[in-house]
């Protein structure tokens, strides 16, 4: 018996237990990580430390970013793409990373279908808080 | 103590099953544990941080007054300075991430730890370089 079919395989998993849909989460916790270390690197260095030493900034005591600055840039299409990414995979990969954890706890099944959801929701909420927060960019201009 | 047959014969067993963090023992974490347990430290971290900044950034939803408001308040220099340690969090979290992927794929097997060193020193350069960036905000 050392190959078996899809259908003896399934049964194994289910007579045995049901596993968490391992694939797909894991696949794209890395590959949102390896696209957010490109994005993140221009999110801090630009929208960050961005204003640092430029001209007219640096006399503004206090206020390195104000709500023009952020404004200027939302007027862009490549930010608006770069900032709605951000936002989509970094609240997957982090919230996912959480599942992982509760996961590595021992969760599983109702567990697993309970955490899943409460990370969805919180994910979800961010994210529409988030989309809210740079459209308010373009309404408060 | 149950078990389950593997393909091809032989049995696994599946109960009692390990959970948590039984692997960790203090007084014997070796470089590969101590490797994961920053990176899921800083993952949480992160995570926290993360709701925080969407929060605080979104508080532009009640207009501009609020918005720079909000923004001078976390520029005092004490959260500067935290904003260069951030950057060196997520670039140890980055570089690691990095080095687990490489891993995955299966390049690099036998110099985990030479990699290891290396993320770690990159993201402590990243951190000392942020805080030099920012060195006139910190006063």
């Amino acid at each position: 018996m050392a190959v078996m079919s899809r259908e003896q395989t399934r049964a194994r998993q289910v007579a045995r237990q049901k596993q968490p849909n391992t694939f797909w989460p894991w696949f794209l916790q890395r590959v949102t990580g390896v696209i957010l270390v490109v994005l993140l690197a221009i999110h801090i260095g630009v929208e960050h430390f961005g204003n640092l030493n430029k001209p007219g900034v640096m006399e503004r005591e206090r206020e390195l970013i104000i709500f023009s600055d952020v404004a200027y840039r939302m007027s862009m299409a490549l930010w608006w793409a770069i900032d709605l990414s951000l936002l989509v995979f970094v609240l997957f990969h982090g919230l996912n990373g959480i599942r992982n954890i509760a996961l590595d706890m021992g969760v599983r099944e109702t567990g697993d279908k309970v955490v899943t959801a409460v990370l969805s929701i919180v994910g979800v909420a961010a994210l529409a808080f988030g989309i809210a927060g740079l459209i308010a960019f373009k309404r408060f201009a | 103590m149950s078990t389950s047959p593997t393909p091809g014969g032989g049995y696994r067993i599946t109960r009692p099953y390990k959970v948590g963090y039984t692997h960790i023992r203090p007084g014997a974490i070796d470089t590969g544990t101590l490797a994961w347990l920053l990176h899921r430290i800083t993952g949480v971290f992160l995570v926290v941080y993360l709701l925080m900044h969407i929060f605080i950034v979104g508080q532009g939803v009640r207009g501009q007054e609020a918005f720079d408001h909000a923004l001078a308040f976390v520029q005092k220099p004490v959260f500067v300075f935290l904003d260069a340690g951030l950057a060196g969090v997520v670039a140890y979290h980055a570089f690691n991430g990095l080095r687990i992927v490489v891993f995955d794929l299966g390049w690099g097997i036998r110099i985990q730890k030479g990699l290891f060193w290396v993320s770690f020193l990159g993201s402590v350069a990243v951190f000392l370089g942020s805080l030099y960036v920012v060195r006139d905000l910190l006063v």
